[in-house]
C-alpha cells in the first residue's frame, strides 16, 4: 500500500464541472492527464523516462510530484503507469440523476397519454354522483369525458393546437351540458342570467324600478293592511328593493352568457354538492351587497301572499263569524293537514271539509234544476200585427213578450246565423219582456229568434250532442272536441229533446216509430236525482238537474267559454260566460272558485284548491316540513296571522290573481330571521331562492331562433306564492330540506 | 455591500405578502364576479413554476449578465414560498382524488418541501461546518479518508515493531479499523452525531493503562487522528446532505414541470369555455 | 486512437520579442549611450546584452502630442529617449484629456458562444495559441501598438497651462513604475516627434543588475523625479509652499526594510508562530522609543502594533500613502517633550519608507500647513479632546476607517500578507453551502477551466480563497521573464498572457498565497502538450483574470446564490467591516 499523496501536493484546480474524475483520486493518485472526454483511463505513465550517460533517469516533473523513488525500468519505460477506472463526477452523476427522472416523467406522461387507462388516469377527481354515472356507462374509449369535454375527442396534437386556434367545430361545453339537461333548462336559454330571456331580465328590472316608490318601504304594507290594492305591477317586484348602486351594471351582467361550470364545479368527489353557490356568486350580479339576512336583506312586502288563493275562502270571516256561528273551533290544521311526509297539504277535499255548511246553499241555488232549454212567451198579436208568423207556438207560451232564455241556449242559437243575428240585434243579456212590440226591429229580431228556437230544437233533437258540437263551434269560433261536446250534454236523452221540438212544431221525423216520449217525460219527477234531465211541460223548459258540488256538466259548460281563446271579442259569449259564473248563478261555482285570466287569452277556473302552476320553480322557495319541526311554529297562525280586516270580495272581482286583497297578515322578514341567522338556520341565498327559473308560458318555443325579439304577450314568472306547501316534485320524498 | 441580511428578509417578505394579498384579493373579486378563477391562478402557478425553474438554467450561463445569482435565488425563494400560497389558492384548498391530479399535487409539495429542507439546510450547515474541522472540498474527502487510514495504519504498525506487543494494534484492528476506512452510514449522514467518536476515545482511554510507551505515543497519534476522522466524517455528511438535496429537488423539478405543463395543456384544452 | 502526448519545441524567452528589432537597430543602440559603455562581456553567455537589447527593447517613433505614459497608469517599460523630447507633466492631468477608453467587451454573442466553444477537457489550447509563427508575423505586443495612439490635442495650451519638466535625449523615465510595480507617478508625452527606446522591465533589471551605472542612474532620477510628486501625494504636504517643500524634498530620507524578495521565503516564514512572525519583521520604528521623524509608506505593507501581554497586537496595517507618527509629532509640536512612539511600525514584507525626520517637520511643515485639519481628520469623531494627539491609539487606522477590524483578522490578514490584494476573494462559510457554483461558474467563463480554488486561510468564519487578489503590489510578476504576467495598465489587473507565458513556474513561485496554479495543457483531442526536448509536459500559469472582458464581472462573485463570496479591497477596510457585519 503506498501512502495516498498529500492533498495540497494535489496542487491542481478542483474540477466539478468535469464529467470524469480519475478512478484514484479517491485513493489520492489523480492522475496528471484525468480521464479523456469519454471517461476512458489514457493509461499514461506518468514520465517519459530519458537516457543519462546510459541509464534512464526518471523524468516526472515537477507538477507530478518530481523524479519518483523506483525510477523506470531497466527497458526505459516508466513504472508508473496508472489504470484506473474513471468515475463519473458528483455533477456528472447530478445530471444522469436529473435526466433520468425527467425521462421517467415524460416516459410516465406518455404512457399516461397513450395507455388504455388515460381517462381514469387524468381525471383530475371523482365526478359527483349524477354525473357519475356517464362514466360508468360510456363505453366507448373517449366517450366518457367527451361527454362534457370536446377536448376529450381530440389527441395531445389538438390540444397544443387548440392553445393557438380556436377549433369552431366543437361544441362547446355548456352546449354538451344541454344534451342531457335541455328538459328542464330550455337549450337556446342555458347560458342566459336565470335561463331567461334578456327581455324578460329586463321586465324584471322595469318591474322592479315602477314598484319602488310604493313597494321600498313599510307604507305598503300598510297598505296592505289599510285594504288598498296593490298595482299590477308589484307582480314583478312583492320583494321590495332599494335601487341597487348599479342596476345597469347588473343588467349588463344579464346579457352576457355565462357557463354552466361557472357555478356548477366538478370534479370534486362523489359527495360534492353540484349546486352549492357561495352567496358571493350571486352577488357577482346582484350588486347590492348583503352582509347577511338579517342585516340588509329587504323585508318580504306582501310575500308569500303574492295572489289569491284559487278558492275564494275567506279566513277572517270563518274564523270571527262563520264557525263562531257553528260554534265550531277554527283550527288549520283540521283542514290544513300534513300528509305520511310531513308536508302540509292545501286543504281537505270539499266533501269533506265544506260540504256540511255549503251543500245546502248550493242546493238551494240549484233549486228544481238548471233551466237549459226553454220556450219564451211570445206575443203572437204583435208579431202578426208585424207580419210574422211564428208558427206553431204552445198556447201556453203566448202572451205578452216574457221569459228568458238559459245561457246555454243563447249559445246554441248563436251557432245558427240567424240566431246569432237576433241576439246580436237584442243583446247578450235581452230577456222578452224588454222586447218592444212596438219597435219593428225587435219585433222582426224576436220573430227570428223564435224561429231559430224552433230549429235549434229541431236541430238538437234529431241530431242531438252533433249539433251542440256544430253550434258552439260556429258560435264559439273553434273546435269543440266531441267528447266534450258529449260531457255538455251528458245524460239528456234525444227523447227529451223531441218532446221538446213537438211544442213548436209539427213531429219531427224519424226511423223511431216509437210513441213520443211525451208522456215519459211527464212523467218524470219534478227533482230528478243529480245528473238527469227533465223537460217540464208546464214551462216548456227542459232543466238539468246537477250534483250539488262538482257537477261535470255546468263545469263543462263554464270550462267550454273560460277556454275559449279571446272570448272577450265575443261580448255574447262572454255574457253568457259571466252569467254562468256569477255569484248567483246556479251551484254558486264562482262563488268559490276563482276565475283567472291567464296568458295565452283564455282564462282558467280554478276547480281545485291548489295551482296547476305549483311544480314550476320560482324565484323562491320554501318548504313547510323542517319548520314544523318546530313546536313554536306548529301553530300555522305564528306565521300566518289572520288579518280580520280583510275583504274578501273584492279579492275575486275581477279575473287578475294578484289583483286582490289577502286575508293574512305578511310575514315579515324579522320572523325568519330568528332563526336564519348565519350560524343558526342559515342564511345563504340558497336557502329560499332559486337560481333556475321555469317560465311559465314558453316563450322560447314561440320563437327559439329569436327568442329575445319576440317578447311574450303577457309576462308572467311562475308564482312564487305557491311554491308554498309542497316539496318541488323533483326532489319529492328526498331528505334535502333546505333548512339548515 | 452596506445591507444586513435581515432588513433584505423582512423587506422581501413585506414585498411578498403584499403581492400575495394582491393575488387573493383579485382572485377574490374575480370569484364575486363570476369570472374564472381557476385558470388565472393557474396561468401564475405555471408561470412561477416555470421561473423557479428557470434558477437552473441561470446557473449554467454565469457569463450572461442576467443579475447576480444571489438575487436569483432572493426572487427564487420567495416566489417559491408564494407560490405555496397561488397554489393553495389555485387548489381551492381541495385535496385532489384524480390519480394524475394527486401525482402532480405530489410533485409540488415534494418539491416544495426539498426546497424548504434545502433552505433551511443551506441556512444551518454551513455554521456547523464553519465550527467544525478543517474547511475541506467534498470531491477531496475519500482521498484524506484514505490519508488518514493510512497514517493510522502506519502508527499502529509502528507501535508494533517498537513496543513489540499487539495490545494497541488488536484494538484498533477490532474497533478501530472500520472507523477509519469507511463513511459513516445513513444514520449518521441525516443526522450527525458525536456518540462513536465519543465512545471510541473513551474505550481508548481506558485502554491506555495496558499499553506499553511506544503503543501510548501511537494512541496519542490515534487520539487525534480520530478526532480528525471524524470530523471529516460529519464534513462528508453535511456536505453531502447539502449537495444531495439538490439531486432530488431539481430531479422533482423536471418532472414538475412536464406534469404541470400537461396540466396546463390538459387544463386550458378542456376547460370549459361556454 | 488520438495521440497523447504531442511534442513541441518548449517556449523560450524572447520567442516572442518585445518588438521588431533589427541587427541594424542592435548595433545602432550598442553605439549610443548608455549601451556603448556597458561592458558586455559582464553577460553571460545564455544572457547576452544583444539578446537584450533584441528581445526585451524596441524603437518606438512618436508623432507631437502622443500620450508616452499616463499618470496611473501601470507599465512594465522605461522608456530611454533617442531622439527629440518628451515632456513630464508635474500636475495631475484630467482623465479625459488622458482619454482614458472603454475596455472592449465581450458582446453578447461572444458571450453566449461560450456554451458550445468551451472545451470538454481541462485546459486545452489549440496549437496555434502555444507557439507564435515563425519571424514574429503574428507578433501580439503590448497594447500599444495595436491600438490607436491617445493624444492630446492642443499641447502647446496644456503645455502653457501646465507645469511640465523637459526631457531630452539619453534621459530615461518610467524606470519607477517598471521597477517598483507602482503605477505611473506622471504623465509623459512627445513634444515634438520623438524616438524612444522602450525597455521591457525584464531587460532593464537584467541591465540595472550588471551595470552598476545604470543603477545609481536610475536610483538618483528617483530622487529628483518624484520625490517630490510622492510627497505631494501626501494630505499634510499637499499645501506645503513651495521653498518649505524644498527643504523637505532635501532632508527626506529614502529607507527600504525588509526583503525585496520577501516573498521567497515566506513559505516558511509563515508556519513559524506569529509572535516570532512579528519579532522577525523588520521594525522601523520601536513602541516606546523618541520618534524621530514622520513615515510615509510609499510601497509595501507595514504593521502598527502595540504591546500586548508577552506579544503584539495588530491595531492596524498601512499602505501606500499612509503617513506614521503624525500623532507623535503634533505631540511634540505642542510642547510635549516626553513623546514616544505610541506604536511600532514594522514593514510587512518589503516596505519602502519616506523619513522626514522630526526637526523638519517641527520647524518647517507644522508652521506651515493647516495643522488643525489634519487633526481633525486623524481624531476621527473626537474632534475636541485634544488628549487625543497625546494618546495617539486612537488615531491609528488604516485610511478612514469607519469599522476598525477585530485585532486578530487583522493580525490574520498582516500574518498572511492578505491586505496586498485589491480583489481579495473572501468566503463568508456561515453561508457558504460549499455548492462550488462560484467554481463551477468560473469555469464556464474561462473554457471550462477553473482559475481559482475553494480553499485557502481561514480566519473564524472568513477564508480568503486560493484566488488571485490582484495585489497592489504583485510580487508575481518579479520573476516572469516574458512579461507575460502583467498588468492592465488602466485597472491594475493583474493578467497572465497564456502565448507569452512559458510556463516557468516562476510566478506560481513567488506568489505567497497559491492563486496561481501551473497546469498541463493538452490539444483539444485530449492529447498532453510536451516538450520534444525534454519530454516535459508543457505548462502554463494560471489563475483569475478577474473575468476581464466578460460582460458579468466577476463570475464567482455573480454566481454566489448566498451571498458568502466577495470580492474586495483589502485597502478599504470599511468595506471588509461592513461585509463582515452584514
Amino acid at each position: 500500500m503506498t501512502e495516498p499523496g498529500p492533498h495540497e501536493a494535489a496542487n491542481q484546480y478542483e474540477r466539478p464541472n468535469q464529467p470524469w474524475v480519475c478512478g484514484l483520486a479517491a485513493a489520492g493518485h489523480a492522475c496528471a492527464a484525468g480521464p479523456t472526454a469519454r471517461g476512458r483511463c489514457p493509461t499514461l505513465a506518468e514520465c517519459s523516462p530519458k537516457r543519462d550517460s546510459g541509464r534512464w533517469q526518471c523524468n516526472r516533473s515537477a507538477l507530478r510530484g518530481g523524479p519518483c523513488d523506483e525510477g523506470p525500468t531497466p527497458e526505459g519505460r516508466c513504472g508508473r503507469v496508472q489504470k484506473c477506472r474513471p468515475v463519473r463526477s458528483l455533477r456528472a452523476r447530478r445530471r444522469l440523476f436529473v435526466a433520468t427522472c425527467a425521462i421517467a416523467a415524460l416516459g410516465s406522461i406518455a404512457i399516461l397519454l397513450c395507455g388504455n387507462w388515460r381517462e381514469h388516469a387524468l381525471r383530475p377527481g371523482a365526478l359527483a354522483q349524477q354525473h357519475a354515472q356517464i362514466l360508468e356507462n360510456a363505453d366507448g374509449k373517449s366517450a366518457s369525458c367527451g361527454a362534457c369535454h370536446p377536448a376529450a375527442t381530440q389527441n395531445v396534437t389538438g390540444w397544443v393546437v387548440s392553445l393557438v386556434a380556436t377549433d369552431n367545430s366543437l361544441p362547446t361545453q355548456s352546449q354538451l351540458c344541454m344534451n342531457c339537461h335541455a328538459k328542464s333548462i330550455a337549450k337556446d336559454l342555458s347560458l342566459r342570467a336565470h335561463n331567461l330571456p334578456l327581455r324578460t331580465l329586463e321586465q324584471l328590472k322595469s318591474g322592479r324600478q315602477n314598484a319602488v316608490p310604493a313597494a321600498a318601504d313599510t307604507v305598503n304594507s300598510q297598505a296592505v293592511s289599510a285594504g288598498s290594492v296593490r298595482p299590477v305591477s308589484a307582480e314583478l317586484s312583492d320583494v321590495p328593493v332599494t335601487p341597487s348602486r348599479d342596476d345597469s351594471a347588473m343588467y349588463a351582467d344579464a346579457a352576457k352568457p355565462i357557463a354552466c361550470a361557472a357555478c356548477h364545479r366538478e370534479h370534486h368527489g362523489a359527495k360534492a354538492d353540484l349546486t352549492a353557490i357561495a352567496d358571493d356568486a350571486c352577488q357577482a350580479c346582484h350588486q347590492q351587497r348583503y352582509r347577511s339576512f338579517s342585516a340588509d336583506h329587504p323585508d318580504f312586502g306582501t310575500w308569500p301572499y303574492v295572489r289569491r288563493s284559487p278558492i275564494a275562502f275567506n279566513h277572517a270571516s270563518h274564523r270571527g263569524k262563520h264557525f263562531v256561528e257553528k260554534k265550531q273551533a277554527f283550527d288549520c290544521r283540521v283542514c290544513h293537514v300534513t300528509d305520511s311526509s310531513g308536508a302540509v297539504a292545501r286543504t281537505l277535499s270539499y266533501e269533506t271539509a265544506c260540504a256540511s255548511c255549503h251543500d245546502e246553499k248550493i242546493a238551494t241555488s240549484i233549486g228544481r234544476g238548471v233551466a237549459m232549454f226553454t220556450l219564451p212567451i211570445m206575443d203572437r198579436e204583435a208579431l202578426k200585427m208585424g207580419g210574422y208568423d211564428i208558427g206553431t207556438w204552445p198556447a201556453a207560451a203566448t202572451g205578452d213578450f216574457d221569459g228568458r232564455l238559459p245561457a246555454t241556449m243563447k249559445l246554441l242559437l248563436l251557432g245558427d246565423p240567424a240566431g246569432a243575428a237576433a241576439i246580436s240585434k237584442l243583446g247578450a243579456a235581452f230577456e222578452f219582456q224588454d222586447v218592444d212590440p212596438k219597435n219593428k226591429e225587435q219585433l222582426a229580431a224576436a220573430a227570428s229568434l223564435g224561429a231559430a228556437i224552433r230549429s235549434l230544437l229541431a236541430d238538437i233533437g234529431s241530431r242531438g250532442a252533433m249539433a251542440v258540437r256544430e253550434r258552439l263551434s260556429a258560435s264559439l269560433g273553434r273546435d269543440v272536441t266531441k267528447a266534450k261536446a258529449a260531457t255538455l250534454t251528458a245524460g239528456l236523452s234525444l227523447d227529451t229533446l223531441r218532446g221538446a221540438a213537438e211544442w213548436v212544431g209539427p213531429t219531427i221525423k224519424t226511423n223511431s216509430t216509437t210513441p213520443p216520449a211525451v208522456k215519459l217525460a211527464k212523467t218524470s219527477l219534478p227533482y230528478g236525482p243529480t245528473g238527469t234531465w227533465s223537460r217540464d211541460e208546464t214551462t216548456f223548459t227542459i232543466r238539468y238537474q246537477p250534483a250539488v258540488h262538482a257537477d261535470p256538466v255546468l263545469t263543462a259548460w263554464i270550462e267550454l267559454l273560460a277556454s275559449t281563446p279571446h272570448l272577450e271579442q265575443r261580448p255574447i259569449a262572454l255574457a253568457m260566460f259571466k252569467e254562468l259564473t256569477k255569484l248567483t248563478a246556479p251551484g254558486l261555482c264562482a262563488t268559490c272558485h276563482s276565475i283567472e285570466q291567464t296568458g295565452a287569452d283564455t282564462m282558467v277556473v280554478n276547480w281545485r284548491a291548489t295551482s296547476n302552476v305549483q311544480s314550476q320553480r320560482g324565484f323562491t322557495k320554501f318548504t313547510h316540513e323542517p319548520h314544523l319541526v318546530l313546536p313554536q311554529l306548529n301553530d300555522c297562525a305564528s306565521c300566518h296571522a289572520v288579518e280580520d280586516a280583510a275583504i274578501a270580495v273584492t279579492a275575486y272581482a275581477d279575473n287578475d290573481p294578484r289583483h286582490f286583497v289577502g286575508d293574512f297578515k305578511p310575514i315579515t322578514k324579522r320572523q325568519c330571521a330568528e332563526c336564519h341567522t348565519h350560524t343558526a338556520a342559515g342564511d345563504s341565498c340558497q336557502s329560499c331562492h332559486n337560481y333556475h327559473v321555469e317560465a311559465v308560458e314558453s316563450w322560447h318555443v314561440a320563437a327559439p331562433q329569436s327568442s329575445d325579439k319576440q317578447p311574450p304577450a303577457q309576462l308572467r314568472i311562475s308564482d312564487r306564492g305557491w311554491r308554498i306547501g309542497n316539496r318541488n316534485h323533483a326532489s319529492a320524498g328526498g331528505g334535502d330540506a333546505p333548512a339548515r | 455591500m452596506v445591507r444586513s441580511f435581515w432588513k433584505r428578509r423582512i423587506r422581501n417578505s413585506g414585498l411578498l405578502m403584499v403581492a400575495l394579498a394582491l393575488v387573493w384579493l383579485w382572485v377574490r373579486t374575480r370569484e364575486r364576479n363570476l369570472q374564472p378563477v381557476a385558470h388565472e391562478t393557474g396561468y401564475i402557478m405555471i408561470a412561477a413554476v416555470f421561473f423557479l425553474a428557470l434558477y437552473n438554467i441561470r446557473k449554467k450561463v454565469p457569463f450572461l449578465p442576467l443579475g447576480t445569482s444571489s438575487t436569483w435565488l432572493q426572487w427564487h425563494l420567495y416566489v417559491g414560498l408564494g407560490s405555496i400560497g397561488v397554489f393553495a389558492l389555485h387548489t381551492g384548498w381541495h385535496w385532489p382524488t384524480g390519480i394524475f391530479e394527486t401525482s402532480l399535487f405530489a410533485l409540488y409539495a415534494s418539491t416544495m418541501l426539498s426546497g424548504l429542507f434545502g433552505l433551511y439546510w443551506t441556512r444551518t450547515i454551513p455554521g456547523q461546518l464553519a465550527r467544525v474541522g478543517d474547511e475541506v472540498t467534498f470531491e477531496r474527502i475519500p482521498a484524506l479518508r484514505r490519508r488518514m487510514q493510512w497514517q493510522a495504519n502506519e502508527t499502529v504498525i509502528e507501535s508494533v515493531a517498537a513496543s513489540g506487543t499487539t495490545t494497541l494494534a488488536d484494538f484498533y484492528s477490532a474497533q478501530m479499523y472500520g472507523f477509519f476506512r469507511l463513511p459513516r452510514g445513513v444514520k449518521y449522514f441525516l443526522r450527525p452525531t458525536t456518540s462513536r467518536r465519543k465512545s471510541l476515545l473513551a474505550d481508548m482511554q481506558h485502554l491506555q493503562r495496558y499499553l506499553s510507551e511506544p503503543e501510548r505515543k501511537a494512541c496519542e497519534k490515534l487520539f487525534a487522528l480520530v478526532r480528525r476522522k471524524d470530523e471529516l466524517d460529519f464534513h462528508g455528511a453535511r456536505q453531502g446532505l447539502l449537495k444531495y438535496w439538490l439531486f432530488v429537488h431539481i430531479g422533482l423539478t423536471y418532472a414538475l414541470v412536464l406534469a404541470a405543463s400537461l396540466h396546463g395543456l390538459m387544463a386550458t384544452a378542456f376547460g370549459g369555455g361556454l | 486512437m488520438p495521440e497523447l502526448e504531442i511534442a513541441i519545441p518548449r517556449p523560450q524567452r524572447w520567442d516572442e520579442p518585445f518588438g521588431r528589432m533589427t541587427d541594424g537597430d542592435v548595433n545602432y543602440l550598442l553605439k549610443i549611450e548608455p549601451f556603448c559603455r556597458i561592458d558586455a562581456r559582464t553577460f553571460p553567455p545564455t544572457l547576452p546584452l544583444r539578446g537584450i537589447l533584441q528581445g526585451d527593447t524596441r524603437i518606438v517613433r512618436y508623432e507631437p502630442g502622443d500620450l508616452i505614459v499616463r499618470e496611473g497608469d501601470y507599465g512594465h517599460s522605461a522608456f530611454l529617449v533617442l531622439a527629440g523630447t518628451v515632456r513630464v507633466a508635474l500636475e495631475r492631468l484630467s482623465p479625459k484629456l488622458l482619454g482614458r477608453a472603454e475596455r472592449p467587451r465581450r458582446t453578447w454573442r461572444q458571450a453566449i458562444a461560450q456554451l458550445w466553444h468551451n472545451s470538454r477537457l481541462p485546459e486545452v489550447r489549440r496549437r496555434a495559441e502555444i507557439k507564435p509563427a515563425a519571424n514574429g508575423a503574428s507578433i501580439r505586443h503590448d497594447p500599444a501598438e495595436g491600438t490607436p495612439r491617445v493624444f492630446v490635442q492642443d499641447v502647446p495650451q496644456l503645455l502653457s497651462t501646465t507645469g511640465t519638466a523637459r526631457l531630452g535625449t539619453g534621459e530615461i523615465f518610467g524606470e519607477l513604475a517598471a521597477m517598483t510595480r507602482t503605477p505611473r507617478t506622471a504623465t509623459v508625452l512627445a513634444e515634438g516627434k520623438a524616438t524612444l527606446l522602450e525597455i521591457r522591465w525584464q531587460g532593464l533589471r537584467d541591465l540595472m543588475r550588471r551595470t552598476p551605472a545604470i543603477r545609481t542612474h536610475v536610483e538618483r532620477l528617483y530622487r529628483e523625479n518624484s520625490l517630490r510628486a510622492h510627497l505631494r501625494e501626501t494630505e499634510l504636504l499637499r499645501d506645503l509652499p513651495g521653498p518649505q517643500l524644498d527643504t523637505v524634498v532635501a532632508a527626506t530620507q529614502f529607507e527600504s526594510y525588509g526583503n525585496f524578495d520577501w516573498y521567497a521565503d515566506f513559505g516558511a516564514q509563515r508556519r513559524r508562530e506569529a509572535a516570532e512572525q512579528i519579532a522577525a519583521e523588520p521594525l522601523i520604528a520601536a513602541e516606546g522609543d523618541r520618534p524621530t521623524g514622520l513615515f510615509l509608506i510609499r510601497s509595501g505593507f507595514a504593521r502598527v502594533s502595540q504591546r500586548y501581554g508577552h506579544g503584539h497586537r495588530t491595531l492596524a496595517y498601512i499602505g501606500k500613502g499612509h503617513v506614521f507618527g503624525l500623532a507623535e509629532m503634533a505631540a511634540m509640536f505642542d510642547g510635549n517633550g516626553d513623546v514616544a512612539w505610541q506604536n511600532s511600525l514594522r514593514a510587512i514584507g518589503y516596505v519602502d519608507v519616506l523619513k522626514i525626520p522630526a526637526d523638519v517637520v517641527l520647524q518647517q511643515v507644522f508652521p506651515n500647513c493647516k495643522l488643525q485639519n489634519v487633526k481633525c481628520k486623524m481624531q476621527t469623531g473626537d474632534k475636541e479632546d485634544q488628549s487625543a494627539i497625546r494618546n495617539p491609539q486612537s488615531v491609528i487606522a488604516v485610511g478612514d476607517t469607519a469599522a476598525p477590524l477585530d485585532s486578530s483578522l487583522l493580525d490574520f490578514l498582516a500574518d498572511h500578507r492578505f491586505l496586498n490584494g485589491t480583489q481579495t476573494m473572501l468566503i463568508d462559510l456561515e453561508r457558504c453551502t460549499r455548492c462550488d457554483d462560484c467554481v463551477r461558474a468560473c469555469a464556464t467563463t474561462h473554457d471550462n477551466n477553473p482559475r481559482f480554488v475553494r480553499q485557502g486561510p481561514t480566519h473564524h468564519q472568513v477564508m480568503i480563497a486560493n484566488a488571485c487578489m490582484h495585489c497592489v503590489d504583485p510580487v508575481c510578476m518579479i520573476g516572469c521573464p516574458t512579461g507575460a504576467i502583467a498588468r492592465d495598465t488602466d485597472v491594475g489587473t493583474v493578467r497572465i498572457d497564456d502565448h507569452t507565458c512559458i510556463g516557468c513556474s516562476t510566478c506560481a513561485n513567488s506568489c505567497p498565497y497559491d492563486a496561481i496554479r501551473m497546469v498541463e495543457i493538452r490539444e483539444p483531442s485530449g492529447a498532453i502538450y510536451i516538450d520534444e526536448a525534454t519530454q516535459l509536459p508543457i505548462l502554463k500559469a494560471t489563475k483569475c483574470d478577474y473575468c476581464t472582458g466578460q460582460l458579468t464581472g466577476p463570475a464567482c462573485q455573480a454566481a454566489c446564490p448566498h451571498d458568502a463570496l466577495v470580492r474586495i479591497d483589502m485597502g478599504k477596510v470599511e468595506q471588509v467591516s461592513a461585509w463582515l457585519g452584514r
